[in-house]
């Protein structure tokens, strides 16, 4: 009865661990857009960019918002393209992993219902990962060296 | 009721209720599970290329080749557990010539017996195993799909598992 008694202890404490590693996260909205869990304590400076022109190819209502956390070393970009939908996101982000780290010819990918995630085969401080998130033509992407915590935030993307 | 069972009780109490909150999130959470009547499968997104279900839970070890192989720009994906891997293609260069050319070879050296199912070509190695099949690896089969100029290439050792992933492909470009 002891074993089992420790057996549940344990098991408890498991839980409890990924509880913890949750509370570390905090939810919060940018703009009207989306919202995310972000590590408590962080800071970060938005880059909004709207990319409405009078040519033909920049004549729709394109937007491209970066938010930019150096403690953290945490990025999240929010966009809003017109070509970029959900039969297309997917090679956006990996053209966005490519471009974010130009030396690697390989990486590690999986998919979480409409979630994607790519990181990098080695752990390295200057290659990122990046987690990926698609409704229709909005797109966020949360990228960063601290992989479990992209995995993690990308976890928590929603859509106003 | 003694008190040691009354505390083993409460634990489980709240090992369950940890359990069906985390699965209440997995499944009406922001996860939005495949849409697959298969429970157990993903339709995974190979990069805007083609969707096609794999098991739930699927890690790929993603390979490109942007600079070209002598075909075209190929992209591999090798389950991380080592099941199975696919190989996707786009070139000019495949064409119906293309796919006849694997099986002659595979004919002619004798190492290769190719079936087919329905628009699927399945290749299986008969030799020894030194010999590569149309994958690039050294598993036992290996089943192509194609439209047009876009190939899928699935390798495995279990060719009906196989077969069940290839007839949920479906091309994007």
């Amino acid at each position: 009865m002891d074993k089992k008694i420790i057996l549940i202890v344990v098991i408890v404490f498991i839980l409890c661990l990924g509880a913890v590693s949750a509370a570390n996260l905090d939810s919060k909205k940018f703009g009207d857009d989306f919202s995310i869990k972000v590590p408590k304590g962080s800071n970060f400076v938005a880059q909004k960019q709207n990319m409405n022109g009078t040519d033909g190819f920049f004549n729709k209502n394109m937007r491209l918002d970066s938010y930019m956390d150096n403690q953290n070393q945490i990025m999240i970009l929010y966009s809003s393209f017109p070509m970029i939908s959900e039969d297309s996101a997917d090679m956006f982000y990996q053209m966005m992993f490519q471009n974010m780290n130009p030396g690697l010819d390989s990486c590690y990918e999986t998919q979480d219902g409409d979630l994607k995630f790519l990181k990098p085969i080695k752990k390295s401080s200057t290659n990122m990962a990046l987690a990926g998130f698609n409704k229709g033509n909005k797109t966020v992407m949360v990228i960063g060296t601290d992989y479990d915590l992209v995995y993690d935030m990308g976890k928590t993307i929603k859509f106003s | 009721m003694e008190k040691k069972n009354k505390i083993i009780i409460a634990v489980l109490v709240i090992i369950i209720v940890a359990l069906v909150a985390a699965l209440g999130f997995m499944f009406f959470g922001g996860m939005n599970p495949a849409k697959s009547s298969n429970a157990n499968v993903t339709v995974y997104n190979f990069d805007s290329a083609f969707t096609m279900e794999v098991p739930k839970g699927t890690v790929f070890k993603k390979s490109w080749n942007d600079s070209g192989n002598g075909f075209g720009a190929m992209k591999t994906y090798d389950d991380k557990n080592k099941k199975f891997s696919v190989g996707y293609m786009e070139s000019f260069m495949i064409t119906d010539d293309f796919i006849n050319l694997f099986i002659e070879y595979g004919n002619e050296t004798n190492n290769t017996k190719v079936t087919h199912q329905g628009d699927l070509v399945i290749f299986e190695n008969t030799g020894n195993g030194s010999q590569k099949n149309p994958g690039g690896n050294n598993y036992k089969y290996a089943v192509l799909a194609r439209d047009g100029h876009q190939l899928v290439v699935l390798s495995g050792n279990n060719a009906d598992k196989l077969v069940e992933m290839a007839k949920t492909i479906e091309f994007k470009g």
